[in-house]
This record gives C-alpha cells, sequence and structure tokens, in this order.
C-alpha cells in the first residue's frame, strides 16, 4: 500500500501482470513487423496491387467462364434476338433496371430517348450491348455488367431494338447522331469504354 | 498548519445528474425511434422526424447530451473532493451547464429542421461550433482554476485522465470545426477530398476516444474504489497505461478510412497504432476489475458494483474488439456493416451506459443524504439493462456478417448474386426487430431508474453545501523523493503542457504529408473534383430509401458531393446520393421519380 490517500481512495503499487507487459511487447512488433512488411520489404500487397490482383483474377474466372459457355456473346459475336421468350425476358430486365432513367416506354428522361434514329454512342446491337455492358459512368449511365450476364444484356438490347420509331408520347428529343442501319459493320466507337475503376497512382 | 473551512458545490452535480437522466432518456427513445423506423418505414412522419434527421440526434444526444453531462456530474463531484477544494467559479460553474444545456438544444432543433454540416458527429452548424468552444473554454478554466488551488498536493490518476480529457477535446474540436461560413445556418469545411476524411476521423475516433473514455476512465478510477471501499490495484499500472492510452490513441483514427483514398501509410498506421492499443485499454480495465479484488463477495449484493464490473467489462470487450475490426482483413468483412453498429452499443451501452447507471446510483443518495429508494427497481434495472444489451448486441453481429456474406455472393456466372441491395435488407429485418426490443429494453431500465432516483431524491434533502476542511497547501513545501511520477503529480501545468504535446504528435504525423504531397493521394481518373461553395440547391435526403439502403446515413449537401460525382439534374426527377456521412468511399445514386418522392419522404430545400 502506497501512502497515498485521495478523498480515502488507497493506491497499491502492484507489479504489472507479465502476460500485460509481454503482450504490449507484442503489439508493438507487430507495429513494426507490419509496417516492414507491406512498406519497406514491400512483401504484402497495398490496396491498389490487391485490388488489382482481385480484377485480374476475376476475369480469368470470367474467361474460363466464356469458354464453357454455349450461350456466350460478346459484342463482337452477338446478334438481336427475336424469339418472343427472349424479348420477354429482355422486357422484363428492362422494367425492373431501366424504367427510371429511360421510361416506361423508353421515350427517355434522364437518359435517352431509346426509340429513335438517334444515339450518342452509335445504334445497333452491338453498340447498344456495349454501352449496357460498360455503361457510360460520367454521363449517369452505369455498367451492368455486373448485375446482368452477358445473355441478359442480348435479350434486354434485343427489346430496345424493337420499340425502334416506337415514337412514345412524351419522348425526348432526340441526342447524337442519326444511325443508319448500313454502318453496322463501323468500328465500335471506343468514347464508350470509359473505366471508372482505373486506379493510377499520379 | 491551519485547518480551512470550505464547502462543495453539490447543486451543480445535482444539475447535471438531473441533465443526464434527462437527456440519457430522450437519447436513448430517439435511438429507439430510428430502430423501430427501419422495419416500420410508416413511422417516418412528415419532414422532421424522418430517419436521417433522427439519427444524428441520436448520435448527438447521447454522446454529448448524455454522456457529456454524466461526465460533468462526476467530474465536478469528484474533482472537488480529489482537490479538497470548492470549484474556482460558481458563476463558471452555472454558465458551463447552462450553455451546455443550451447547446444541446439549439443541436437538436438545427438537426431537426436539417442543418448539418454532414461530418459525423460534428454535424452541427458553425454558430453552434462557436458556442460549444466558448463553453468548454470556460469548463476548462473552471477545472484548472480548481486544480491550482488545491489543498491536495499531488493529483490522483483521476485528475490526468480529466486534464488530456480537457486538452485533447478542445484541440480536436477547433481543428475540425474550421469552416467557410455561407449563411447563419450554413458552412462548408475549410478541408476536402481526403484531408477532408483524414481530419474528420481523426477528430471522430478521437471523439470517442476522448469524450466517450478518457473521461469515463477517470470517472471509473474514483467512483470503483469508492464504491468498492477498496484500494486501487495499482499505481505503476496506472501510470503507464495512461500516457501510453492517451499518446497512441491519436493515431488511430485512420482505421475508419481503410482500403479508401487515403494513402496507403496512413492506413497502416491507423492499424498498427489500434493494435498497440490493446494493451494500454486493458491496462484501464484490469486496473478497474482488480480493484474489485476481495469485494467480489459484495458485487453480488450491490447493485452500484453490478453496474460497474458490468461497464468495466465491456470497457474490455470493445478495446478488443476495435484493434481486430483495425486489421483490413477484418474490417473488409465489418465496414458498412451492422457489426459496426453492434461494436459501437457494446461501448455505448456497456461501458457509458452502465458505468454512467452505475454512479448515478451511488451519488444520488449521497448527495441527498439518504439511501437508495428501491434497491429490487435497481437490481430489476441492472438485469433488464444487461439483457438489453445482449438483445440489440447480439442480433447486430448476426446482421453484419450477414450482409457482409450478401453482399460479396456471386453466381455460378460471376455476378452478383444480391445485386439489388434492397434483398440483404429484408432478409435482416427479423434482427432489426429484436434490435428494437433490446434497445426498448434498455430504456425501459433507464425509466425505472428515473422513477427510482426521483423518490430517493424526494424522500431525501439535496446537500447543496457540504462542509468540508482541509489544511492549505503550504508554500515551498520540500520535495521528498517517491516515485518519479510524483513530480508531474505535483505540477498541473506542467502536466497540461505534456499531455498537449504527446496527444499533438500522432495528429501532426499524419496530416503534414496528406496535406502537402500530392502524390501520397491516388487518384480516380474519370473522377474531377470541383469546388461549389455558392451553389443554390440542396437535397436533403432522409428516409426509406436509406432504410433500404442502410441506416448509416447523414443529411449531404450537394456541393460536397459534387466534388465526388456528377450530378445530373432533371426537371422531374432526383438523383439520391447516398453516402455514409462523410465517407467520400462510399457513394451510391439512385434516382427516384417525382411522384415517389413524397413516398420517399424526402424533403427538397
Ligand atoms: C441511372 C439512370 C439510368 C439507368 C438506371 C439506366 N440508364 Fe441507360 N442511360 C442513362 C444515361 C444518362 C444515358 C446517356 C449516356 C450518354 O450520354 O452517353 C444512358 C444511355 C443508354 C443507352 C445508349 C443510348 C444512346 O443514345 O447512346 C442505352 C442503350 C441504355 N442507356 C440502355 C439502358 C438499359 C438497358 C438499362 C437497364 C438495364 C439502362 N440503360 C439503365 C441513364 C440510365
Ligand atoms: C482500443 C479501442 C478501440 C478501437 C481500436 C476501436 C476501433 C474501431 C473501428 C476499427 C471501428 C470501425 C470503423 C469502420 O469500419 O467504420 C470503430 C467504430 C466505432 N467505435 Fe470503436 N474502437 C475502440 C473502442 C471503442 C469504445 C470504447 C467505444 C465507445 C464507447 C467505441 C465507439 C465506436 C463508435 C461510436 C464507432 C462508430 C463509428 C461509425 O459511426 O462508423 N469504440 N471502432
Amino acid at each position: 500500500m502506497l501512502d497515498h490517500n485521495y478523498d480515502g481512495i488507497r493506491e497499491l503499487d502492484n507489479n504489472l501482470p507479465p502476460w500485460w507487459i509481454w503482450g504490449f511487447y507484442l503489439t508493438i512488433v507487430f507495429a513494426f513487423v507490419y509496417l516492414a512488411h507491406y512498406h519497406l520489404f514491400r512483401t504484402g500487397p497495398l490496396q491498389t496491387e490487391e485490388y488489382n490482383i482481385a480484377m485480374q483474377e476475376a476475369a480469368d474466372q470470367a474467361k474460363a467462364r466464356e469458354l464453357k459457355m454455349k450461350d456466350f456473346v460478346s459484342a463482337e459475336t452477338i446478334t438481336a434476338l427475336n424469339t418472343p421468350e427472349a424479348l420477354g425476358a429482355g422486357k422484363g430486365i428492362f422494367e425492373k433496371n431501366c424504367v427510371a432513367c429511360h421510361g416506361a416506354e423508353l421515350g427517355g428522361s434522364v437518359g435517352p430517348n431509346l426509340t429513335d434514329d438517334f444515339w450518342i454512342n452509335g445504334g445497333g446491337i452491338k453498340n447498344i450491348f456495349k454501352v449496357i455492358t460498360d455503361g457510360v459512368s460520367a454521363k449517369g449511365m452505369i455498367s451492368w455488367k455486373s448485375q446482368l450476364t452477358p445473355k441478359q444484356i442480348q435479350q434486354v438490347a434485343s427489346f430496345i431494338l424493337t420499340k425502334h420509331g416506337s415514337n412514345p408520347v412524351g419522348g425526348k428529343e432526340p441526342q447524337g447522331e442519326k444511325y443508319v442501319e448500313e454502318t453496322i459493320s463501323a468500328p465500335l466507337t471506343d468514347s464508350i469504354s470509359v473505366d471508372s475503376t482505373i486506379i493510377v497512382n499520379q | 498548519m491551519t485547518i480551512e473551512k470550505f464547502s462543495y458545490d453539490n447543486r451543480i452535480v445535482k444539475n447535471f445528474a438531473l441533465a443526464t437522466i434527462i437527456w440519457g432518456i430522450v437519447g436513448m427513445l430517439m435511438g429507439l425511434i430510428i430502430a423501430l423506423q427501419i422495419p416500420f418505414p410508416g413511422l417516418n412522419i412528415g419532414e422532421y422526424l424522418t430517419f436521417g434527421r433522427v439519427r444524428p440526434v441520436h448520435t448527438n444526444a447521447i454522446i454529448f447530451a448524455f454522456v457529456g453531462n454524466g461526465i460533468f456530474m462526476g467530474l465536478y463531484y469528484s474533482l472537488q473532493r480529489l482537490c479538497k477544494a470548492r470549484m474556482f467559479s460558481d458563476g463558471l460553474s452555472k454558465f458551463h451547464f447552462w450553455g451546455w444545456q443550451s447547446i444541446i438544444v439549439l443541436a437538436a432543433v438545427t438537426l431537426l429542421t436539417g442543418h448539418t454540416t454532414g461530418k459525423e458527429y460534428a454535424e452541427l452548424e458553425w454558430p453552434i461550433d462557436i458556442l460549444i468552444a466558448v463553453v468548454w473554454v470556460a469548463f476548462a478554466i473552471n477545472m484548472f482554476g480548481t486544480i491550482i488551488k488545491r489543498r491536495e498536493r499531488h493529483m490522483y490518476v483521476a485528475i490526468w485522465f480529466y486534464i488530456a480529457t480537457v486538452v485533447t477535446v478542445a484541440v480536436l474540436h477547433i481543428v475540425n470545426s474550421i469552416e467557410i461560413p455561407v449563411s447563419i445556418l450554413k458552412s462548408y469545411s475549410a478541408y476536402a477530398g481526403v484531408q477532408d476524411a483524414l481530419v474528420q476521423w481523426w477528430y471522430g475516433h478521437n471523439a470517442v476516444a476522448f469524450f466517450l473514455t478518457t473521461p469515463y476512465l477517470g470517472l471509473m478510477y474514483y467512483f470503483v474504489p469508492k464504491a468498492a471501499n477498496r484500494p486501487v490495484y495499482s499505481y505503476r499500472l496506472s501510470i503507464i497505461h495512461f500516457w501510453a492510452l492517451i499518446f497512441l490513441y491519436i493515431w488511430a483514427g485512420p482505421h475508419h478510412l481503410l482500403y479508401s483514398s487515403l494513402p496507403d501509410w496512413a492506413q497502416s498506421l491507423g492499424t498498427v497504432f489500434s493494435i498497440m492499443l490493446l494493451a494500454p485499454s486493458w491496462g484501464g480495465m484490469i486496473n478497474g476489475l482488480l480493484t474489485l479484488r476481495g469485494a467480489w463477495d459484495r458485487v453480488r449484493e450491490d447493485v452500484v458494483l453490478k453496474f460497474m464490473v458490468v461497464a468495466i467489462t465491456a470497457y474490455g470487450m470493445s478495446t478488443f474488439e476495435g484493434p481486430m475490426l483495425s486489421l483490413k482483413s477484418v474490417n473488409a468483412i465489418s465496414h458498412f456493416t451492422d457489426w459496426t453498429i453492434a461494436h459501437v452499443h457494446i461501448g455505448g451501452l456497456g461501458w457509458n451506459g452502465m458505468l454512467t447507471f452505475g454512479i448515478l446510483y451511488w451519488l444520488i443518495p449521497r448527495i441527498y443524504k439518504t439511501n437508495l429508494y428501491s434497491a429490487k427497481l435497481a437490481s430489476f434495472h441492472f438485469w433488464i439493462a444487461t439483457l438489453g444489451i445482449l438483445f440489440y448486441a447480439v442480433p447486430m453481429y448476426w446482421a453484419g456478417f450477414t450482409q457482409s456474406l450478401m453482399w460479396k455472393e456471386f453466381t455460378a456466372d460471376g455476378i452478383l448474386k444480391y445485386p439489388n441491395f434492397l434483398e440483404t435488407v429484408t432478409q435482416l429485418m427479423p434482427m432489426y426487430k429484436l434490435r428494437a426490443l433490446g434497445g426498448a429494453m434498455f430504456l425501459t431500465g433507464a425509466i425505472v431508474m428515473t422513477y427510482n432516483l426521483v423518490k430517493t431524491m424526494k424522500q431525501g434533502t439535496l446537500n447543496a453545501e457540504e462542509a468540508a476542511e482541509a489544511p492549505a497547501l503550504e508554500k515551498n513545501e520540500k520535495e521528498h523523493g517517491g516515485h518519479w511520477h510524483r513530480w508531474i503529480e505535483r505540477r498541473p501545468v506542467q502536466m497540461i503542457v505534456i499531455s498537449a504535446v504527446v496527444i499533438l504528435i500522432g495528429g501532426i504525423v499524419e496530416f503534414i504529408p496528406t496535406f502537402l504531397v500530392q502524390s501520397n493521394i491516388p487518384t480516380i481518373e474519370s473522377v474531377k473534383p470541383t469546388l461549389h461553395w455558392n451553389c443554390k440547391e440542396e437535397i436533403f435526403i432522409s428516409v426509406k430509401v436509406v432504410t433500404l439502403v442502410t441506416h448509416k446515413w447523414c443529411d449531404l449537401s450537394v456541393p460536397k458531393l459534387n466534388a465526388m460525382v456528377n450530378i445530373p439534374k432533371q426537371e422531374s426527377l432526383y438523383m439520391i446520393i447516398h453516402s455514409n456521412g462523410d465517407r467520400s468511399e462510399q457513394v451510391r445514386t439512385y434516382i427516384v421519380k417525382e411522384e415517389n418522392i413524397q413516398m420517399y419522404g424526402i424533403t427538397i430545400i
């Protein structure tokens, strides 16, 4: 017992419990090892690297799936579907995900009118597929590839094409370039491949 | 040696105690409302009682009103006795009391009417920030004045913690609140982007550390040995854990910003300093629990000690969990989930809540010179509060893990299994209901306590001026050796200066490079920050959408968000920006039709 007395409170001076001291030392050692591992020897992946590793893994897995999948479609191989099942599925997907921005009749609101001849990112099944897949994130059109399979994107893109020329009431004024079907073999516009997820260190 | 006669001011202690009780009930009620709004969105009534408005009222009321007044109650009681002196100035005590209560009222009114800076735990707008600074300085003068004119040569460990608290809170509040006013109730932070995030979480984490933790450790060091009538376990442990705790804590803020645009080195500092905090935190727990050695038989009977034991245990649990959450691999699971909410409430309900209750049950009968009205009711309170904590925490841990697993689950096609956030929310409804039940139990306990304490006050009379006497300190008394630390215990000015230096180091080391070195900050190519300090429009968002999304919500203003995302504005549609308060890394966008705005309870100002 120490000779301290504060308003009747006395103090003992027990030794620090050894497990406590050693625990404290251990955490200090941990701190140095951790910092050295990540920042001195750089043996551990920092977040950008971790991110890139994860993205690479996902890309590899996606590639492997493409090879396995019979009905896989890509921007190069896609064709418009016209079976009632496919178009019905496309309509369902549109109603669930796209109506908020493109309107129930595809006349456009936040997003552009999808029924006219004018396309900001190019018309035709290939361009439409590509926009839906990759999005135009800077303009508010998100990339749907993490939520819809290529097959589903093909279905919804095909559904959009069936509405061409439907001229819904209250549709938005045309935006973009007039698209003529003949140019279908033209190279895909690459302005749409804005990828907001690339992280660079300046 | 002349014996001086003086008196302790118990009236101010009583006032703070009443404020603690009243604001405690209000704060918990607000918590219960938001807990119920999640499973029952219909309870979002009108503009003012929507989730987005009430949540910050809850957090501010609990932290600054309930715990804040709790600190002042315990501090004004213990400081006078530890210093053998009356508070320095009755006028300052009164100013402190009424100033603090008016801040709370202003906070509630402005937050409910949608005025917020959007910085978590620092939501209050600039005029209130100034008022807080003024009242805090008055409190500091009152406290240091009391210490200076003390009649006890050495400062007891509780006072070291009080000093560190007063100094650090002042520094945190002033630095984080630097803002540019644009109108009487609107300002924009002087910091932007990642610098803002760093300052905000240096503040935010240390609000936890120096508002919810260090002052309560001070209270623990006074009230636990008093209530148990046992000596403190280890003086040397209190020295080392005090200095280690205040030095290490200040560095830990970046653990709130793991996997963000904060530079990696700063994130790593946040992690390792949090790990090193484990032992100093547990030092406090050990000193509290082992002080009860030899009094365990009394713990079984004495409800005050029961509350204290649960409080200290909860402190040990959250300070073990905290360092674990600071590991990136664990944080990747917990962040943005209800796990954090569970963690916070072990700390908040367990540590702060239970310790406050224990102190109230001990203190009120003493200043009213009577016995507790009903030990039975107090015991009921103890059990329902303990169960309430369990009913709160267990479902939230469960919800946290479930969310985390669902968010990251992919289908065989490599796309998200639950792309619609709502699915992960509806899944958790039973957990949210149980949590509300836990909260209701905790609140019930507090109401029973109020009744019990009011009855106690009625049966006694307030000993407003408690007579005391002590010899004056002799000037030029010769210093006799003893432990080296006794040197600083005799010198309050040095204590203030050295603890200020100790708490400044961490912040300075982290801030300067983050503010000065551009290459520190990873950037996202497509995101171009812009500044719109004169933007006329503000969209304040709340509720159902939020309920669907997450319950971590702060009102955010468009100008700040413009810096992060591009917001198209259309006549008939409004974009809802979802973000967790100030965390620039988590922004979700939603678009809602005008006709839904009413339904979603969105207010456009
Ligand atoms: C958040 C609002 C939003 C949602 C939801 C949305 N879009 Fe879009 N969409 C836009 C915007 C904005 C553009 C214009 C992009 C630009 O300016 O390049 C756009 C462009 C498009 C285009 C290209 C139009 C053109 O003229 O080039 C297509 C095709 C499209 N969206 C399809 C879809 C489909 C299919 C869905 C649902 C799976 C969907 N959108 C959901 C906002 C949205
Ligand atoms: C050594 C001690 C502690 C450490 C290292 C620590 C660490 C952490 C971490 C890593 C988070 C999660 C951050 C995130 O991912 O968003 C967190 C959140 C939080 N903790 Fe602790 N914690 C500690 C003790 C406490 C105590 C004792 C309390 C309460 C009295 C507390 C209250 C909170 C609060 C209020 C939050 C919520 C922040 C938010 O709103 O997201 N913590 N803490």
